[in-house]
């Protein structure tokens, strides 16, 4: 995971105010844009926010807003031990077995039919992940995500500056915000995209 | 021995998920029906919505209103389940929490192959009590109002195991849409499956006008000799603050004239015509300070009202007001109790309503008993046209032109300055043909009529 700090402001300079902080969870590749509306509204009320990715690269919008950290999950999901045993089985195994093949048979005619297995292994194997193992795979997703970047979040440094409000913007990123609800009493913790405004939730805490 | 046994009470069922202290704008037909049959003889049980619903989900509620449900009726609060609304993610199960993709897909699999309503779960607990209840005590009939629909649902599955008669009330349509004026679902979709059925084997179902009972019987035809019109009029019992009309005084003359809104205000309605049209009329000099005071509130959700605060141009204002005065103030919500106040202090009310041929709006009935001049904006042809029909107040700009509302503002505000008693008096006359007792009767009547005769007739003791 890596911690794009655009600005790269400590969180909170002795003799200052504290300004809040917000944890935005947001898994979808391509956020929606409330989710951005809500990244912007919360800057403009003054808080320190930190967004919870997969990938910043369709964060760019909002890249050069000061108070703004992107914590992003990288590659990790890919070799995760259920992506990297399913790759095996269903995508990489076959076809080294099926290249392997190929290698011994040579060139010409006896190596034709090793060709057309090959295609149709590359045609089954899509359609199983897609079809199949992601199916599958997506009820999971939001475990195996909240558990890796669990794993991580020390570098954010929740314990000492914990978050006021955390906001759980899309389905995947629900079980890692629950997770964190429950760790973190005292934060606003919610799926709502028009959470109460940061004066009221430092307010009630 | 000589027992003496009291005659026994039809009693009726009534499914009604929006019951005081809901404040939802379709809570009022709801207490008004209940309370007209609990005072003609009926034991009335209410279902209703869980406080919890009501305080976590709408945001809100009217403890007065509540107290003016009568004492008799018992009302009960089948649970609901929360799925989706909920956004409190600590309020999240272990199951939702860490699958929370399965959850949802599960919960979806439910609408789809049980009931497409989000409101089922209140459904399904409304039945099982119903029939707990009915085991010890039996029902004489059971009427349903909708939304939401779920309700009807509920009410045809007690038909189905009990044998008891069942009505259903549509106060909004179900599988149209009233403001599109198309129908509501796609072919093939699970409401028109469920609308067949229960309409196919209700006794009766009631409608709020005629258009809307018409769009019925044509799709249902085989239904439609067991349906009904019920409009649906106005509370005398809270509009109890309205008083005679004094003359008018000099000052009263001069004062800067109070344009009114009073009701929930939502994003359907042409709001920003009716700001512009007042920004407009207010240029004339009868019409000079002129105010218009948006009472009620803001959206039947607590998230809806910064968007309508926008599209009233009252974004930059501090407590409701306008900056600059645009004399558009949101004076927030008002116990129906206290509805009468705000049409006493009131000179001309706007009628603001979504949606044309089939809206009728329960805030007319209201609008008309307080006598006062009612400015409409609205599309052209609307149901309530046909209430208002009658009434000598009535300004009607037949268009959401700007201009012509404007010219119906102003023409509206020279009519309050100039208002006589005998006027006023005229109004109300017309006014008092949609009190909901009027209204009501004939349905007590129907209701009546599907109880066995000794029950009804209270020849049965209990």
């Amino acid at each position: 995971m890596t911690f794009v700090e655009e600005h790269g402001a400590p969180a909170v300079e002795p003799g200052t105010v504290r300004k809040p902080r917000v944890l935005l969870l947001a898994f979808n590749r391509k956020p929606h844009e409330k989710v951005v509306a809500l990244a912007e509204r919360l800057l403009d009320e003054g808080a320190r926010v930190d967004v919870v990715v997969l990938t910043d690269k369709n964060w760019t919008e909002l890249a050069d807003r000061p108070d703004l950290r992107f914590f992003a999950l990288g590659p990790a999901e890919q070799r995760h031990p259920v992506m990297r045993a399913e790759r095996l089985v269903v995508t990489s195994g076959p076809r080294r077995v099926l290249s392997g093949l190929g290698r011994l048979s040579g060139e010409g005619a006896v190596a034709r039919p090793i060709e057309g297995l090959s295609r149709g292994q590359q045609r089954v194997s899509k359609a199983f992940h897609k079809r199949v193992f992601m199916k599958v795979y997506q009820n999971f997703r939001p475990l195996v995500l909240a558990r890796l970047f669990d794993r991580r979040l020390p570098e954010i440094d929740l314990q000492g500056d914990p978050a006021d409000l955390i906001v759980a913007s899309d389905a995947l990123s629900i079980t890692l915000g629950w997770r964190l609800a429950r760790r973190f009493p005292h934060a606003v913790a919610t799926t709502s995209l028009v959470p109460p405004s940061m004066a009221e939730i430092v307010a009630r805490s | 021995m000589n027992r003496s046994r009291t005659p026994r009470r039809p009693r009726i069922l009534y499914l009604s998920f929006y019951f005081p202290p809901s404040r939802a704008s379709g809570v009022y037909r709801a207490r008004a029906t209940a309370n007209y049959l609990a005072a003609n003889g009926w034991e009335v049980t209410a279902f209703a919505s869980p406080l919890s619903f009501l305080h976590r989900v709408i945001g809100s509620v009217d403890e007065q209103l509540a107290e003016t449900v009568d004492p008799a009726i018992r009302v009960e609060r089948p649970r609901i389940s929360h799925f989706a609304w909920e956004r409190d993610l600590r309020a999240y199960g272990r199951f939702r929490g860490l699958s929370p993709i399965l959850a949802r897909n599960l919960y979806n699999f439910g609408l789809k192959k049980f009931f497409p309503e989000h409101y089922l779960s209140w459904a399904v607990a409304s039945v099982r009590k119903a029939l707990r209840m009915h085991a010890r005590r039996r029902f004489d009939v059971v009427l349903a109002t909708g939304n939401p629909f779920a309700s009807f649902a509920a009410a045809w599955l007690i038909h189905k195991a009990t044998g008891v008669p069942f009505v259903v009330d549509y106060r909004d349509a179900w599988t149209l849409n009233m403001f599109t004026e198309e129908p509501g679902y796609e072919p093939g979709h699970p409401a028109w499956k469920w609308e067949r059925r229960i309409l196919r084997d209700a006794a009766a179902s009631v409608f709020v006008n005629q258009p809307l009972r018409a769009w019925y019987a044509e799709r249902y035809p085989d239904s439609a000799d067991r349906m009904m019109v019920v409009p649906n009029g106005w509370d005398p019992d809270l509009l109890t603050q309205l008083e005679e009309a004094e003359p008018a005084t000099t000052a009263d003359r001069t004062r800067p004239l109070r344009f009114t809104f009073l009701g929930t205000m939502n994003a359907t309605q042409p709001v920003e015509q009716l700001a512009d049209a007042f920004q407009l009329a207010r240029r004339h000099p009868d019409l000079a300070d002129a105010e218009l005071n948006i009472h009620g509130h803001l959206g039947y959700f607590k998230q809806s009202k910064g968007e309508l605060i926008d599209r009233l141009g009252l974004t930059q204002g501090e407590g409701g007001h306008s900056l600059p005065d645009t004399g558009i103030h949101y004076r927030g919500p008002v116990s129906k109790t206290e509805v009468g106040r705000v049409y006493q202090e009131s000179d001309v009310l706007v009628f603001l309503a979504g949606g044309a041929r089939y809206v009728t709006s329960g805030k007319i009935f209201e609008y008309m008993a307080s006598g006062h001049p009612i400015v409409s904006v609205h599309a052209p042809g609307i149901a309530a046209q046909d209430v208002l029909a009658g009434y000598p107040l009535w300004f009607n700009p037949e268009s959401l032109d700007v201009n012509d509302i404007a010219e119906a503002m102003i023409a509206a505000g020279k009519a309050a300055r100039d208002m006589s008693p005998e006027q006023r008096a005229q109004a109300r006359a017309h006014a008092a043909t949609f009190t909901r007792e009027a209204v009501t009767a004939p349905l007590e009547a129907r209701l009546r009529s599907m109880v066995r005769q000794k029950i009804a007739a209270g020849r049965i003791g209990s």
